[in-house]
């Protein structure tokens, strides 16, 4: 056993750990101010599975995805690194695995070879990347950063919050260490804890998918990464060319301690085959070695490779017919058809077919929302639409002045829009419900919506009505909306004092030709940070 | 497969006690998170008037730099060194609430919060407070005022209010409250010793005007729109409770249409006065001279006036003129 070796498999758990950790920052960072050294979706820009089915399903060339690009020049040179050294969803399943060692069944034996399960992942990648190149775009549920976005992001950071902030509160209720408290409480609030705490449509569904795939490491190691992630799937093919193996020098036993180690089961046979496609260099063969002849090296004359598994025939035309079958059940959408999208969509995503096509459901619109009001889509919009992001504005309206989402999605499906082109894009139109609105339904006079509405000439007007406010006597004046002004970004259904559904509510665009407007102001307005900070330096590479 | 293993006397007692020890702290843990809102209404109270020397005039003063204004109408009421008295906790209240640049006039001007703040922290504060209940996003309209830079540099801490239901808002008694008798308001208010006002003077469609007395609504948690309808009675029900020993009226800018929100140049008017006094109706009734309108005019003046916060009567009023 070589020391050598053995630092190398500790390197990679140091590096691991750390890309994990430069993960779970980005997430906790996607929110205002977005001052982050390195751009906040760069994990997901990293993934040539996303990249590859978006740049089909949307038939643009995306530039934000040369990451991905990166990824597969890497992987075609020294083979699966990212699996086992990056990606935070391997060391998220990898520290899952630790802990569920104790109830995982026995190791199978390699010699058995694969699973029969074993090519779902293969199977996902052609079915998802054939739908893509019909435009269903779909990626985003399997993608593994997406997975973990969405698990980090929308589900276990608003409980770390919930938890964080709750104890400070405590802390500070109790009068223990009041300086110290406050100080720790200012400096959570600064790089922790969210400015409010969040609360998303349907977080647990994404924690008990996590929650699922973690549990599959019962029956192995990184069940996940070895049959079903479509990801791993495509840098596996990427990873037969590298050049860069596992060879086994001479003296080697044959004692399969490295097969038993391997939690790829990547080592089949005798221990000195090795499937080129499954194997994320994470050295651990190398350590645990008695004999120390388990090693890397670009070695050409070696031959010492086994057969890597693959679909048979049939699997990959029930993969393709899969893909497009897929195609008309998801696009025959009766949401659509029935007009039934009766929601709003974050700031410019306007064309509906489209925004479907770019987005890949990662969440980060979700989780960097300053209002907290993007939401996850679940089958409102039918099953093509699940987890994209809509705008709720009972809990969080489209700030006038924020241009986060656009910074920080990776496909463009939201734009990134200028300060000024933020104001004139239009989300939606609000609406009036008379049976409900205070000065219609009870002759009283209110304007909230009227006060609140961020439009420089008011999309929301008062108008006298020559009767009398029924308690005061002051004159009744009543709310009325103008489409050609308004923005639909929902502050009025915010701040509408009804309890329950407000009386003011945003629907869609009420008419195409009120998409775009005229500047309202001049380009002079740079106070906010995030804009002066990030500008749109915030998405280049 | 690991054998069944066998549960011992000895594993039970240890493994149980352990279990409920880790239960026992939970528990504890969640009452502790509990415990806080039990607190007796007695405990918590707002901060009364603070006896001071200043003149009872409402000052006027006028000219081309704001923070010169401003410590020009301070200097003709004594000086803030009368209010303030070493060691004492300051609020001093502007408007942060919405997400415009200064020359918008939605917003106090910074430098007048900056020159208040230096004053009071010069008349020998200890802590010099500045946050606001915001309607728009409060980590945008703070930096896009300019107002919380301003005010840091000044000596202030400078905090957010985390929404309507901030923890710092507590329940608290209006005993002359008419359609309001308690309300959630800031538990700044029941630490500290002096409240400076310092609004913006600017349009609102439902009252007409947005002034001193309006300015305290962010002090109030809960949901405000609900006080929409019965706006000026609960206004003056609040400012019953709420003590306000000086407002210094920003009129350095005016927003004069489209209020409170504001927006276009269009709508704002270069008044370069900052009005400033003890008596906050009165300020509030002079400001409302600036719009060609009358204390009268204004239902929330006219209630807290009938509540006896203050005169509305301009000729029952002693202004001072001050041009710098």
């Amino acid at each position: 056993m070589s020391r050598g070796k053995r630092r190398l498999r500790l390197v990679r758990r140091i590096v691991q750990v750390a890309f994990l950790a430069l993960f779970l920052y980005l997430i906790v960072r996607t929110a205002e101010p977005l001052d982050v050294p390195v751009p906040a979706n760069s994990f997901i820009r990293m993934s040539p599975f996303l990249a590859l089915t978006a740049m089909l399903s949307a038939r643009t060339l995306m530039v934000l995805f040369i990451p991905a690009l990166v990824v597969i020049v890497v992987t075609i040179v020294l083979g699966r690194v990212f699996c086992g050294w990056v990606c935070p969803f391997g060391t998220t399943l990898d520290i899952s695995d630790r802990f569920l060692h104790r109830w995982r069944r026995k190791q199978r034996n390699e010699r058995e070879g694969q699973p029969p399960y074993h090519t779902v992942k293969y199977a996902i990648l052609i079915a998802v990347t054939v739908a893509a190149a019909f435009g269903v775009q779909v990626a985003g549920w399997f993608d593994p950063i997406c997975i973990a976005t969405r698990t980090y992001g929308i589900a276990l950071y608003p409980y770390a919050n919930f938890v964080g902030e709750k104890t400070l509160h405590a802390a500070v209720r109790a009068d223990v260490l009041p300086g110290f408290v406050s100080w720790v409480q200012q400096v959570a609030y600064q790089y922790f804890l969210a400015f409010k705490q969040p609360v998303y449509r349907g977080h647990i569904l994404f924690l008990l998918i996590f929650l699922g795939i973690a549990l599959l490491g019962l029956i192995e190691r990184r069940f996940w990464c070895r049959h079903l992630c479509p990801l791993g799937a495509m840098l596996d093919l990427v990873a037969r060319i590298s050049p860069f193996r596992r060879y086994v020098r001479d003296g080697c036993t044959n004692c399969l301690r490295c097969q038993r180690e391997c939690k790829m089961g990547a080592i089949t046979g005798s221990g000195e085959e090795t499937r080129r496609g499954e194997c994320i260099e994470c050295f651990a063969c190398d350590a645990v070695c008695p004999e120390a002849v388990s090693t890397f090296s670009f070695r050409r004359d070696n031959i010492q490779r086994a057969r890597s598994a693959g679909l048979t025939r049939r699997g990959f035309v029930g993969a393709v017919v899969g893909g497009v079958a897929a195609v008309p059940i998801l696009k025959t959408n009766f949401a659509r058809a029935d007009g039934l999208l009766r929601f709003v969509r974050p700031p410019g995503a306007e064309d509906e077919s489209e925004f479907l096509a770019k987005c890949v459901r990662c969440g980060e619109c979700i989780k960097v929302c300053i209002t907290g009001g993007l939401q996850p889509v679940l089958l409102e919009a039918g099953l093509e639409a699940l987890w994209t992001p809509k705008l709720v504005p009972r809990v969080g309206y489209c700030e006038y002045k924020c241009t986060l989402c656009g910074m920080v999605c990776p496909t463009e499906a939201l734009p990134i829009l200028s300060l000024e082109e933020k104001q004139e894009t239009v989300l939606g139109t609000a609406f009036f419900d008379r049976n409900r609105c205070i000065p219609w339904a009870e002759n009283r006079n209110c304007a909230v919506c009227e006060e609140c509405c961020p439009t420089p000439t008011k999309s929301i007007v008062l108008r006298d009505t020559g009767l009398k406010d029924e308690v005061t006597g002051e004159p009744l004046r009543r709310p009325y909306v103008r489409p050609e002004v308004c923005i639909g970004c929902g502050l009025c259904e915010f701040k509408c004092p009804l309890p329950g559904r407000a009386a003011v509510m945003v629907g869609p665009v009420r008419s195409p030709e009120l998409r775009r407007r005229r500047r309202v102001r001049g380009g002079d307005d740079r106070g906010g940070g995030q804009q002066r900070r990030r500008g749109r330096a915030g998405r280049t590479l | 497969m690991c054998p069944m293993r066998r549960i011992t006397r000895r594993s039970f007692l240890r493994k149980g006690s352990a279990l409920a020890g880790a239960g026992g702290a939970a528990v504890a843990l969640g009452l502790c998170t509990q415990c806080g809102k039990r607190t007796s209404e007695e405990e918590i109270r707002l901060k009364p008037l603070k006896e001071n020397d200043l003149s009872r005039d409402i000052v006027v003063a006028r000219g081309e730099d704001p923070a010169g204004i401003t410590k020009a109408a301070l200097a003709a009421l004594g000086g803030l060194g009368k209010l303030v008295s070493p060691g004492d906790i300051v609020v001093v209240k502007p408007n942060i609430s919405w997400d415009n640049l200064p020359k918008y006039a939605a917003t106090t001007n910074p430098d007048v919060v900056r020159t208040v703040v230096e004053l009071a922290v010069e008349a020998g504060a200890a802590e010099v407070h500045v946050f606001d209940h915001t309607l728009n996003e409060a980590r945008l309209t703070y930096k896009r005022s300019g107002i919380a830079e301003a005010a840091e540099q000044a000596g202030a801490r400078v905090s957010y209010v985390r929404g309507q239901n901030d923890p710092r808002f507590r329940e608290m008694a209006i005993p002359a409250g008419v359609v309001m008798t308690s309300w959630p308001i800031h538990g700044m208010l029941t630490r500290a010793d002096v409240l400076i006002n310092v609004p913006i003077a600017k349009d609102h469609s439902l009252t007409r005007l947005t002034l001193g007395i309006k300015n305290l609504m962010g002090l109030a948690g809960g949901e405000r729109g609900t006080w929409h309808p019965d706006i000026a009675q609960r206004l003056a029900d609040f400012s019953s409770a709420v003590k306000v020993d000086l407002t210094v009226m920003d009129a350095y800018r005016i927003l004069v249409d489209h209020g409170p929100t504001g927006g276009s140049l269009d709508d704002v008017r270069e008044t370069h006065t900052v009005i400033a006094g003890t008596d906050p109706v009165a300020v509030d009734s002079c400001t409302t001279t600036l719009f060609d309108m009358k204390g009268e005019d204004i239902g929330y003046i006219r209630a807290a006036h009938d509540r006896g916060l203050g005169e509305l009567d301009l000729a029952r009023i002693s202004v001072r003129e001050v041009t710098v």
